[in-house]
């Protein structure tokens, strides 16, 4: 049993309640389970295993409930994740203004160097949509962070951004292992993102 | 009382290491043990801050703002209890450590006001929580709230430490935070827990 | 081996002495022990190896050896855990009186002597008076200038305070084998990783 999976990585799925992380995840887990663990701890799991150069992965994606009562525990929630989804409604301009108050949670909880990803879900409401791709787009691409729309109809480029997530995981554990005097310059890139994340503001 | 299931969660609230110890016991999937280990995390950040103990600290504390714990006195003491995991006798090494014991004094449990002992029906769960973070779980084949069960858990998982601090980290091919794959770590944790 | 006379400690004579006892039983009667030249020697040739392979440049040897001691540190932390069950350190200078008394006897045999405090008691030295890493060496030349032969103990100290949730500077100061007057470990504390500490803890 325990030699089932050569590698566990964290992956933290985070946005306001009501976006759609959950739905989200459906189709590209393993297993669906009922969603009693979130309203009881804030936190529910979905698990996807994959292959990667001969290696067996386990992704341990963590779905959090957005909920302000919740909070706090946030902490034990980021700590030691490796990728962290943010994830908004393409039909909610509030959910994506806070995408900011994510990134901030971010650079508080979790670790230097973590890798992101934003989601903009819902993407198949066209006539109720109000945060446009270009927008979103390029606050992204403003603090280098890969982006991507998604909707419940079409849901493969999340898979592929996944995979491409643990692909890049496990390069870096690798780089790691080569020159793990990294550790400085990890930090730098973050610091560098928080920055230009301050500058950013004046535009959305 | 015998042992059902060892498990230890990383700091990150991820299980490295999952091993049964009772064949005929059911068996969870390996998912469904990622997820009793994740809730784990959460129970634990829960339940440390619904203690009475740490709405007591909170009430007191909160003018130090809570940067570092006040004072280590009161750290409530765990009893040595012998003849567990003594494997001088029979001759078996153990590893950096000299026999007969892995150690043989009361020692503090830093767990002061998270979880550390749940009951059901059906078993018992233990929890010994490093300063690292990494949680060392056992889980008992029968229920039991005996003060002296629950000492003989947290010696057996504070050895279980022991041979996690040698054949896994010592191990120069173990990934840190990642799922432990050390037959020595196998091996010896059997013969620790066989031993109840 | 002789017990620590710094003044700066804040924690009162019974409580050092115990600490004390407690090492020495650690390291006399729990510890599996290896020949002592048989390491000076190991390390003595990883160092000489690497001033070879990164071609006499000092900086990079410095830097490789605390990389490697940051990668012992990590996972050595959890053996000193596992044998001493300490609890947290309250102030940092318990976590200095630990690191003398208890880290550096059970995995070096010395006790090395706490000093030099910050006015705002964030920053000590660590005072070598033996080093078990350098004990026959001697520096050629070009390397007395930069190379700081024992800096995997810097990355060490580094690595397991990281893992406790401290993070901290550490660097050698100064070293016999340059020819100062001592050898001197700085440490100073940037910060407590409050956000770090595992739940449930007092």
């Amino acid at each position: 049993m325990n030699s089932e999976y050569d590698y566990l990585f964290k992956l933290l799925l985070i946005g306001d309640s009501g976006v759609g992380k959950s739905c989200l995840l459906l189709r590209f887990s393993d297993d669906t389970y009922t969603n009693d663990y979130i309203s009881t701890i804030g936190v529910d799991f979905k698990i996807k295993t994959v292959e990667l150069d001969g290696k067996t992965v386990k992704l341990q994606i963590w779905d959090t409930a957005g909920q302000e009562r919740f909070r706090t525990i946030t902490s034990s929630y980021y700590r030691g994740a490796h990728g962290i989804i943010i994830v908004y409604d393409v039909t909610d301009q509030d959910s994506f203004n806070d995408v900011k108050m994510w990134l901030q949670e971010i650079d508080r909880y979790a670790t230097a160097g973590v890798l992101k990803l934003m989601v903009g879900n819902k993407s198949d409401l066209q006539d109720k949509r109000v945060v446009e791709y270009d927008v979103a787009k390029e606050f992204a691409d403003s603090l280098q962070i890969p982006f991507l729309e998604t909707s419940a109809l079409d849901s493969s480029n999340v898979e592929e951004a996944f995979l491409t997530m643990a692909k890049q995981i496990k390069d870096s554990m690798a780089q790691q292992h080569k020159d793990s005097s990294k550790k400085d310059d990890k930090a730098n890139v973050n610091l560098k993102g928080q920055s230009l994340s301050n500058s950013s503001s004046g535009c959305c | 009382m015998a042992i059902q299931t060892i498990l230890v969660i990383n700091k990150s609230g991820g299980l490295v290491y999952q091993r049964d110890f009772v064949a005929t016991a059911p068996r969870l999937s390996s998912n469904e043990y990622l997820i009793l280990a994740g809730t784990l995390q959460g129970i634990v950040a829960i339940a440390s801050q619904i203690t009475p103990k740490s709405l007591q600290i909170a009430g007191k504390g909160s003018a130090k703002g809570g940067v570092e714990p006040a004072g280590g006195a009161a750290a409530p003491l765990v009893p040595y209890v012998g003849t567990l995991g003594a494997t001088t006798a029979s001759g078996t090494p153990m590893g950096s450590f000299l026999g007969p014991d892995y150690f043989n004094d009361a020692f503090a449990s830093c767990n002061g006001r998270g979880l550390k002992h749940v009951t059901t029906d059906q078993n018992s769960l233990f929890l010994y929580q490093t300063l690292t973070g990494i949680k060392f779980v056992a889980v008992s084949t029968q229920p039991t709230t005996n003060a002296m069960a629950v000492a003989v858990a947290e010696n057996l998982l504070r050895k279980a430490y022991c041979l996690y601090a040698d054949y896994v980290m010592k191990n120069p091919f173990y990934e840190p935070e990642m799922p432990i794959k050390c037959e020595l770590f196998d091996q010896k944790l059997g013969v620790l827990v066989g031993q109840l | 081996m002789s017990a620590s006379m710094s003044g700066n400690t804040a924690s009162s004579s019974s409580s050092k002495k115990s600490l004390k006892a407690f090492s020495d039983d650690i390291w006399k009667n729990k510890t599996a022990k290896i020949n002592a030249e048989l390491f000076t020697l190991t390390y003595g040739s990883i160092v000489s190896q690497l001033c070879t392979d990164y071609e006499r440049d000092f900086a990079k040897v410095n830097k490789q050896l605390y990389s490697m001691g940051y990668n012992i540190g990590v996972r050595l932390i959890e053996d000193f855990l596992a044998r001493t069950a300490l609890p947290r350190c309250d102030s940092l200078a318990k976590t200095s009186e630990v690191i003398s008394k208890c880290a550096f006897k059970i995995f070096l045999n010395v006790t090395p002597q706490i000093g030099n405090w910050s006015s705002n008691k964030d920053s000590f030295s660590i005072f070598l008076d033996e080093n078990p890493l350098s004990e026959f060496v001697e520096l050629p030349m070009d390397a007395a200038r930069e190379l700081w032969y024992s800096n995997i103990l810097c990355g060490v100290l580094k690595g397991a305070l990281e893992m406790v949730q401290m993070d901290c500077d550490v660097y050698f100061a100064s070293d016999v084998l340059k020819g100062d007057q001592t050898t001197e470990l700085r440490v100073k504390l940037n910060k407590i990783l409050k956000d770090e500490i595992p739940a449930g803890e007092d």
